[in-house]
């Protein structure tokens, strides 16, 4: 204490020295001050040492979390061609007009600027005003995958200063060249959630291969400042995107157009609701050309509102109650277990009552004494009912879950559905049912489940995977050939012939069959499904179809034709058969395929 | 001029100057060394502080930086030129110095641009260049303290000298300061007149009578003060990542974490990118990022050498007006200092201060270095080998 007062002066002494008038002695004054200032340096010393050395670590770690930001570069995504290379799907490179409405706000009139970019772009300034409305937003998106002119324009008022704040960002477009064609086999995508600007396919091909098309996107991850720009000399990682790969379809895009062409000229012909074509090569499962109606434009899919029956994959994703194409499958069942025989003879009754249950034939005609080829001409029910009934119910579920039937075909296509059969045991199932499905009731399944079963009958009894990608060809340039795979042997390769054989037999036998090709020797069958009500067939809901397939000699097409509810005719024979036979003939014509003989050529023309 | 002092200091101290040689510019060597050393090691940093700015328009070798650079080369010569300067000249000069100072500081409250951040009213602008008259008014009112301590000598026990003329003169130079408002640089210009009032000698209890006053003035125009309130609330709950105004100090305590002791080197803190203004308030914090505590250690012992040497050059110099001169140039320098490093360092709130020397700003640096020019001609004058 003494000594502080000593350094301050002390009261006395001060009196002493106002009285001298003399300055006191400067030197402990200064002293206190050298003092307080070594004292502020200490505790600045010791801050520093705290947080240079002590807390240097965390407060690091801390700074590095916080400036790091990661983001990704979106791949290019593959192209989807045909088989022949042509471009079904490609990605284009367009940009998005984005802007920063704080900037935009604070250097300009928004609605100006609105104004001009709907000049430019075409669009409804009101809806661009409203989406730069915000004045404290950093971010609004004005107009996705602009390409072209107006792109051009936007990139032109920018460079001029006519649109402060708004700038054009990368986007990736996905076009469709054709439009409708092929729709359903490519799908459509639709904007990636978890990463804008870029696509993720949504259904068909694009969908089934989108890990393949897509492709790996890349990672930039850097320090950023307050505005996130990328500081110069901070940390930096740049790992390019993976580009996606092109997949090679099987689908031919003119047997593809054949399809689509008969497809709407025949719903035209019969003013169906609906429809689809499938032509496969049942050698090798290969879908040629797969068309359905209603469809769509997968490089429209903005100007849909909801998703409505054209969207559907008819030919995978629906089911259908096959009616009398079906009997092919007891027949194939029914020759291969040896219950029948070409040959065997039996009474085809108009009328029958098997278990409680009265069935008809579709013109409640009796045939006494018929051979089998008989059932297949008249397309008796009856008589599929007694060649399903000597096979024993057991056996015949066996062969409908060989043919792949009630299960998935595993084609690569995305939402492919099951079909629904009903087997022995089962709880919904009675004695009856086995009738019914003999002739293809009381069963559903999908167009490419009975265009796959009905190839294993061409294909000497073996049964191929469908499918429509054939080759997979990755940016590096590596070529994937996807090989055809067979599922199973469900005949034995002479029960395929001679059921092909009996298929053609009838087939000709038919007076005025409208299914017949000039020079060509197919087989086929006509189906008609009838869905009873109260007895009576209600003729706007039946589904008249046709598979067939040839040349017989060495079967590599197979034309499935089905249309729904038609409305003028009513007939499998009517309303199929002659679709079936313009298509079967116009590919043929385009593969080439030989016709049998010219003379015959000549002699059906006559 | 020079000489002719020379000699009558020669012969006023007769052997002892022979000893001590009267070559020109400077005879403090230490004085001599931290005058070139701390403008020059701050035009390195601000060249490093401004990297951020590269984003921007401009280019590597900026317009800032190279204009820190002619102001630097520009002051260090204007230092060692006035070190020649007798500095009894500026007793005359002192009075009308201040009279002009005022006139500026009260001129800037009616003509500065009002749109300015944070409508604060220091600057004048002229053409490109601004003029803040606070650089200039503390150099006034220290001289002018300095001046009225000599002419008033022992009477500065003496309230009517203590509390009116001394005080009076700081008083008149902080107000105006405080009303622009620019805290910083008034509790800065008030402190230094305090000490220097109480170097002079001044009664204790007269000593707290404008402190009194003027720390409620202080409190007043805090409270007033939106982003000043902040400030010192934010301080107050000694979190330092609250969002707004915390997010300095604590960009600030990474970038010294992240040197740790030896830095990142030169140029290459990424914490200047987050920092608000690196080349000027947090510079400290861009030295701490780049040299670790060896850099802000370095600076932080500069300082304080700067004080110790002032100080020792006070208490050897021949008369109260050199006196007070160097202990009013010492404590202006290294409070600016001090209050500008713990802001930095989170020791007192945040506040607009620049680092003397070593801040971005040519008025600061030139007014600095003007500081030292003096001090360094009453060094010359001092004899430091007697005893402080």
């Amino acid at each position: 204490m003494k000594s502080v007062r000593g350094l301050l002066g002390s009261r006395n002494k001060r009196a002493a020295d106002v009285d001298a008038g003399e300055p006191p002695d400067p030197s402990r004054r200064l002293i206190l001050m050298l003092l307080g200032g070594v004292g502020a340096a200490g505790a600045l010393g010791w801050r520093l040492f705290d947080w240079h050395v002590n807390q240097a670590a965390a407060l690091a770690a801390r700074g590095s979390s916080a400036l790091l930001t990661r983001s990704e570069i979106n791949p290019r995504r593959g192209n989807i061609v045909d088989r022949s290379g042509d471009v079904l799907a490609i990605s284009r490179s367009a940009v998005r007009v984005v802007a920063d409405p704080s900037e935009l706000h604070h250097d300009a009139d928004p609605f100006e600027v609105a104004d001009r970019l709907a000049e430019l772009l075409g669009v409804d300034a009101a809806v661009i005003a409203e989406r730069l409305g915000n004045p404290t937003s950093r971010y609004a998106e004005i107009q996705r995958e602009v390409i072209g002119e107006p792109a051009d324009a936007v990139a032109a008022a920018i460079e001029d200063g006519q649109l402060p704040g708004v700038r054009l960002d990368p986007d990736r477009m996905r076009t469709y060249p054709n439009r409708e064609l092929a729709a359903h086999v490519l799908g459509f995508v639709g904007e990636n959630t978890s990463r804008p600007g870029d696509v993720v396919g949504q259904a068909g091909i694009e969908a089934w291969y989108d890990d393949i098309l897509g492709g790996q996107p890349g990672i930039v991850s850097s320090d950023i400042d307050r505005l996130g720009r990328r500081i110069p000399i901070g940390r930096y990682a740049h790992q390019p995107p993976q580009h996606g790969s092109h997949v090679t379809l099987t689908i031919d895009r003119t047997i593809q157009h054949i399809a689509e062409q008969e497809l709407d000229a025949a719903i035209d012909e019969f003013s169906a609701a609906s429809g689809t074509i499938l032509i496969t090569n049942p050698k090798t499962g290969e879908v040629l050309g797969l068309a359905n109606r209603p469809a769509y434009d997968p490089g429209r899919m903005h100007e849909y509102r909801t998703f409505g029956p054209e969207f559907s994959n008819r030919a995978s994703g629906l089911i259908f109650e096959p009616g009398s194409t079906f009997k092919l499958i007891t027949m194939a069942a029914g020759l291969d277990t040896g219950a029948v025989r070409p040959e065997t003879t039996h009474d085809l009754p108009g009328i029958m009552t098997y278990y409680g249950q009265e069935f008809k034939n579709w013109d409640e005609r009796t045939h006494p004494e018929q051979t089998m080829v008989s059932v297949l001409q008249h397309s008796s029910n009856t008589g599929a009912i007694f060649v399903a009934d000597t096979i024993g119910a057991d056996r015949f579920y066996s062969y409908l879950d060989a043919f792949g039937f009630g299960s998935r075909t595993g084609i690569d296509l995305a939402g492919e559905v099951s079909g629904i059969v009903r087997r022995r045991g089962d709880p919904m199932w009675f004695l009856p049912d086995l009738a019914a499905n003999s002739f293809g009731q009381g069963i559903s399944v999908t167009p490419v489940q009975l265009a796959t079963a009905v190839g294993a009958i061409a294909n000497d009894g073996v049964m191929m995977r469908p499918r429509v990608a054939r080759a997979v060809t990755h940016p590096d340039g590596r070529h994937e050939t996807i090989e055809p795979q067979s599922i199973r042997r469900v005949l034995s390769t002479e029960t395929a012939r001679t059921l092909v054989q009996m298929m053609e037999a009838a087939e000709s036998a038919v007076t005025g069959n409208l299914a017949r090709i000039p020079g060509y020797r197919t087989a086929g069958k006509t189906g008609t499904a009838e869905i009873p009500s109260g007895g009576k067939l209600l003729e706007d809901t039946a589904i008249a179809s046709y598979v067939g397939f040839g040349p017989i000699e060495h079967p590599h097409v197979l034309v499935l034709v089905i249309i729904e509810r038609p409305q003028t005719a009513f007939f499998g024979a009517q309303v199929a058969s002659p679709t079936y036979a313009r298509v079967m003939s116009r590919v043929a014509t385009y593969m080439k395929i030989p016709p049998r003989e010219r003379r015959d050529l000549n002699a059906a023309r006559t | 001029m020079s000489a002719e002092h020379g000699a009558h200091v020669s012969a006023a101290r007769g052997a002892r100057a022979l000893r001590r040689p009267t070559s020109w510019p400077a005879r403090d060597p230490y004085l001599l060394i931290l005058t070139v050393v701390l403008p020059l090691g701050g035009v390195v940093l601000v060249a490093s502080a401004r990297i951020p700015a590269v984003l921007g328009e401009s280019s590597l070798l900026e317009r800032v930086t190279v204009q820190q650079m002619v102001f630097a080369v520009a002051g260090v010569v204007l230092a060692l030129g006035l070190s020649a300067v007798d500095y009894h000249r500026y007793a005359r000069i002192a009075l009308p110095a201040l009279a002009a100072a005022w006139v500026s500081l009260i001129g800037v409250l009616f003509v500065a641009d009002a749109t300015d951040l944070f409508a604060a009213r220091r600057w004048f602008r002229i053409g490109d260049l601004t003029v803040q008259p606070s650089e200039f008014a503390k150099i006034a009112m220290i001289m002018a303290l300095a001046a009225l301590a000599q002419k008033y000598g022992g009477a500065v026990h003496s309230w009517r000298v203590s509390i009116l003329r001394l005080g009076g003169v700081m008083v008149l130079t902080v107000l105006p300061i405080l009303l622009e408002p620019d805290l910083g640089t008034a509790i800065t210009v008030g402190v230094v007149g305090f000490v220097m009032i109480f170097a002079a000698g001044a009664r204790l209890h007269h000593l707290l009578i404008w402190p009194a006053v003027l720390v409620p003035a202080a409190m007043l125009s805090i409270m007033r003060n939106a982003y000043q309130r902040e400030r010192l609330f934010t301080f107050l709950s000694g979190d330092p990542d609250l969002a707004r105004t915390g997010y300095q100090a604590a960009q600030a305590q990474i970038a010294m974490g992240s040197g740790g002791v030896t830095g990142r080197g030169l140029g290459l803190g990424t914490q200047k990118f987050l920092l608000p203004i690196p080349d000027s308030d947090a510079i400290f914090a861009v030295l701490g990022e780049e040299f670790g505590l060896v850099g802000t250690g370095t600076v932080l012992v500069l300082f304080l050498a700067l004080f110790v040497r002032g100080i020792q050059i006070a208490a050897a110099s021949p008369d109260v007006f050199g006196r007070l001169l160097a202990v009013g140039i010492v404590t202006q320098l290294a409070f600016q200092a001090f209050v500008n490093m713990a802001v930095v360092t989170g020791l007192v709130p945040v506040t607009g201060i620049t680092l003397p020397f070593i801040s971005r700003g040519g008025s600061s640096l030139l007014a600095s270095l003007v500081m030292m020019g003096i001090l360094l001609n009453v060094a010359r004058h001092a004899d430091l080998r007697r005893k402080a």
